[in-house]
């Protein structure tokens, strides 16, 4: 009997150690060569979220693991079921926030529209393409309200990858693509078409990025704590310094107030 | 040890680095959802649409899928789709029917058995038989590997395709490279089957060019026969045959067949786009078709040619193609025939900001020349089509498609519709509803057959068969409710409650026999009956994505009533209805893959079809099927990026029992594979 119940009290104990030992450190991953929101540099450096994360993660005296490189979609199962607990660079949206919590926007990506080089036209507002035809990626947002004002005005065609998108605006077959800018700029060139499609300038619009947490990770305390560093630094103008050292012009980033719809 | 783990592990850190760097550091930022429900399917609204907004009951089997459970046949790969029967006749020939209807009414031949409701498409080329309506698989110049995907769609469509997609429609979808590569695929494995798949692709700065050739040789499970007579398996010298030993040359053969496939096509998103197919096929195979009614197998050979066009110039679609051959049944040459078939289409799309137009004009043209039908006849639809979608606000889709046929046999004009409406209760839950009716066309045995058949063995008895060119062509009404519900990007359901009513049948019916100088005649006439077959019935079929594993089991739960039902083809003709006879209560199915390592992938899939009675004519008789459960299993292993293996056993059972009527009793196989790929 006394026994039995050693054992009992030594496997409790020990299941309590491993929690801790488990705690010890978070462990963070985020989508790969996502410059300059989330990379592994070769001196160290992690991209703006990433950075943040990590400076975040001093400030509260938690220790961060930064994962080996997975596929985007084992990083959100990983988060899902608590494998993973902090993902760095994530888009909001009602699917995910079902399944993982947020911090306050971090960083943003700016949504452009690219053009034929040799049949630009004038942009400043989403108004000025309501003439025209465009093209983007099949079951792509464009933000609450942009996609609420596509549905009245636009005409736009899906399609399934981003060569056909950009090949599309090359060849002239639709007015102008839509795509995120940094994205956009290296798919054109990776696809050759530098000479054929220009990007307008103003952005149409920028949507934000967060860092998600688990909601089923056994180190809640540790995340909790993160995440309201993370979102000190958002307030303190810690995150837009090193927004700074990555670009020339930084985000604003003021809390997101929309949420982006899959469908 | 450690010296050959060192440079495995780093072998295999740098492959793995290889294929991370090149993902998406968003999924969903790209505009491509990780969701398990946003695959792209084109059939249902003929331009893409994820699975989740489909307005029509629609399943997608990808490569992929395919791939992972070793299929050899596209039948087999079907049995991967909810709401689909699968049966198989004997090693690597298949009926399949979708929601089944296929021994309601009972008392048929295994002709009429055979599925006459569903449209196969090529790229969009019909591939539909006219000799009495079926699907010859075996006809299909198609090989596994040369398959992009499968999409299914369950319920009448003949507003958007044509004429015989009463019950659905199964599109091939092909594979289109645009790259520079070769292809060698082969499978051996017990029954000697063996298939080999050779495709080549080349570029040609923006047009690509793909030769694809596919052979595929099986032997059947046993050499034997059931007699009809003899109520048991004999070999074939103790069976006596009205069309004589001579017409199973092979008896131990399943099916030889082989054929070669040749596109040339641009790139598809150019202004004017072409792709042009031409293909070849040669087929020998044993079905259970146009029965002698001694065996339910007959020896089919065929031939055929096609050439298809497709061209998309800015709004504008246009495809055309042509289709001739020659189909012979060995032991009823009076059935031999050859075929050319004529089809074209031309669209317009029109779209503004929440609604788009796409009116055309559909052309099918159809000649059979063979003694059956006492020489060259054709069947020629022309139709007006209409399709529009409406979204009125970002949570509702209508869609309307409709079709104005207009067919020579009979002279008639038909009205087919597809209504559906779609509405998202939340942005993880859409709920639709759908009303959809079809015609099927007629066929060139129920309009044109004139034929005084002698039996080879009787002289003195002769059936006399008569078509009917203005009977009613049989069309069939579905109305459905839908709903699909996202609990997370890798967790979905898709449920679909249906109702299906069949009317407008006709079937050949004896009159009282005569004699005829030294032969007793028994005349028989294509006559309408009264019968009507109703269907009700739900579909749930749901979808797992786990990091290392996935699941998607489905099943269907069917009632199917025939009301005034005839107790046989004899005049005078007696009613009757029946419940749940010919047709399964339920089937359906599970499929699992596990990747226990990387590069390895374990497939697991059972296939389940209820206890169901065929029922066929008196002098072919009648089967009891009980419960079948088969089970497959699948292991692959991707060796490096240009080679893959695989092994499977297939066809785990209790019961090694035929599965259509009286055919092979079906037995387990072993097969192992390889795919290597050259180039790009």
């Amino acid at each position: 009997m006394h026994r039995a119940l050693l054992a009992i009290v030594a496997i409790y104990l020990v299941s309590l150690t491993g929690l801790t030992i488990a705690c010890e450190k978070l462990h963070i991953n985020g989508g790969e060569n996502w410059y300059p929101h989330f990379y592994r540099g070769l001196q160290g450096e992690k991209g703006i979220i990433g950075d943040a994360v990590n400076e975040a993660g001093l400030r509260a005296g938690i220790s961060l693991q930064f994962d080996r490189p997975a596929p985007w979609k084992r990083l959100l199962h990983e988060l899902d079921k608590g494998k993973l607990d902090v993902l760095a660079g994530v888009l909001k949206t009602r699917q995910r926030e079902k399944i993982f919590t947020f911090s306050r926007p971090i960083s943003q990506l700016e949504l452009s529209i690219f053009a034929p080089s040799s049949q630009p036209f004038p942009f400043n507002d989403v108004s000025d393409l309501s003439s025209r035809r465009g093209v983007k990626l099949l079951g792509m947002s464009l933000g609450e309200k942009l996609d609420a004002y596509a549905f009245d005005h636009l005409v736009i065609d899906k399609v399934n990858s981003a060569s056909s998108l950009f090949k599309m605006v090359a060849i002239k077959r639709v007015d102008y693509g839509i795509s995120f800018k940094d994205f956009g700029l290296k798919q054109i060139e990776a696809l050759g078409l530098s000479n054929n499609i220009v990007m307008l300038a103003p952005p149409l619009s920028t949507v934000n990025l967060h860092v998600a947490f688990s909601k089923t990770s056994d180190c809640q305390p540790q995340i909790e704590a993160l995440k309201l560093e993370i979102d000190r630094m958002t307030n303190d103008g810690s995150a837009l310094q090193i927004q700074a050292k990555y670009l020339s012009t930084p985000y604003s980033t003021t809390p997101s107030s929309t949420t982006r719809e899959e469908r | 040890m450690n010296n050959a783990i060192k440079p495995l592990s780093i072998y295999l850190f740098m492959t793995a680095n290889m294929l991370f760097n090149s993902v998406f550091a968003d999924s969903l930022y790209y505009g491509v959802s990780e969701a398990l429900s946003s695959t792209p399917e084109s059939s249902s609204s003929k331009h893409s649409v994820e699975l989740f907004n489909s307005p029509l009951s629609t399943s997608v089997i990808t490569a992929g899928d395919i791939k992972k459970i070793g299929a050899t046949s596209i039948p087999e790969a079907l049995r991967l789709v909810p709401g689909v029967l699968v049966r198989e006749l004997t090693n690597g020939q298949y009926e399949v029917h979708i929601r089944g209807f296929e021994n309601a009414p009972t008392g048929g031949s295994l002709t009429t058995m055979s599925n006459q409701n569903t449209l196969i498409m090529i790229d969009e080329r019909v591939v539909y038989d006219y000799f009495l309506g079926g699907l010859f698989w075996e006809t299909l110049p198609v090989g596994m590997h040369d398959i992009e995907r499968i999409e299914v769609i369950r319920g009448p469509s003949t507003a958007l395709y044509g004429p015989n997609a009463v019950m659905g429609v199964i599109h091939i979808i092909t594979k289109r490279s645009q790259g520079s590569q070769a292809e060698m695929n082969a499978v051996y494995g017990s029954h000697k089957t063996g298939i080999l798949q050779l495709a080549l692709d080349r570029n040609f700065e923006s047009h690509f060019l793909r030769l694809s050739a596919n052979i595929d040789q099986r032997n059947r499970y046993h050499s034997e026969y059931f007699s009809n007579a003899q109520q048991q398996y004999l070999h074939l010298e103790d069976i006596i045959t009205s069309i004589g030993h001579e017409s199973y040359p092979r008896a131990e053969k399943a099916k030889d067949t082989s054929s070669v496939s040749l596109s040339l096509y641009n790139d598809p998103i150019s202004i004017l786009t072409y792709d042009i197919n031409y293909s070849h096929h040669d087929a020998w195979s044993q079905k259970a078709y146009l029965s002698s009614r001694d065996i339910p197998f007959t020896t089919n050979e065929s031939d055929s040619d096609a050439l298809n066009i497709k061209i998309n110039y800015e709004n504008i679609y246009l495809r055309s193609s042509y289709h001739t051959g020659s189909q012979k049944t060995l032991g009823l040459s009076n059935f031999d025939y050859s075929f050319d078939v004529s089809q074209t289409n031309l669209e317009y799309i029109y779209q503004q900001p929440n609604w788009s137009i796409r009116p055309g004009l559909r052309s099918d043209n159809i000649t059979y020349n063979g003694d059956f039908i006492g020489g060259e006849h054709t069947l020629r639809n022309h139709a007006l089509m209409l399709r529009t979608e409406l979204r009125p606000n970002p949570d509702t889709t209508l869609v309307t498609a409709l079709s104005y046929d207009k067919y020579n046999i009979p002279d008639k004009y038909y009205f087919n519709y597809q209504v559906s409406a779609s509405y998202l209760l939340a942005y993880d839950t859409l709920l639709r509803v759908g009303v959809e009716k079809a015609t099927r066309s007629s066929f060139f045995l129920n309009s044109f057959l004139d034929l005084e058949f002698t039996f080879p063995n009787n002289p003195a008895r002769r059936s006399d068969f008569m078509g009917n060119k203005d009977a009613p062509l049989m069309s069939a009404t579905t109305y459905e409710i839908g709903l699909r519900h996202e609990f997370s990007f890798y967790n979905w359901l898709d449920i679909e409650v249906f109702h299906t009513a069949l009317s407008d049948k006709s079937e050949f019916i004896r009159t009282t026999p005569f004699i005829d100088g030294s032969q007793t005649v028994t005349p028989s006439t294509y006559q309408p009956t009264p019968t009507k077959s109703t269907q009700q019935g739900i579909t749930v079929d749901w979808h797992y994505e786990s990091i290392d594993w996935n699941l998607n089991t489905f099943i269907t739960l069917q009632d199917t009533d025939v009301t005034d039902q005839y107790s046989s083809l004899v005049e005078p003709i007696s009613f009757f209805d029946t419940h749940n006879i010919g047709t399964p209560k339920f089937y359906g199915g599970l499929n699992a893959n596990w990747q226990p390592l990387d590069r390895w992938n374990l497939n697991a899939n059972i296939y389940l079809l209820d206890k169901h009675t065929t029922i066929l004519e008196p002098a072919i008789g009648s089967q009891e099927k009980t419960f079948l459960a088969l089970a497959n299993l699948t292991l692959s292993h991707q060796h490096s990026s240009k080679i893959d293996l695989h092994g499977s056993i297939k066809n785990l059972s209790i019961h090694n029992r035929s599965q259509y009527f009286h055919t092979d009793k079906i037995k387990p196989s072993f097969l192992i594979g390889i795919d290597i790929s050259w180039g790009d």
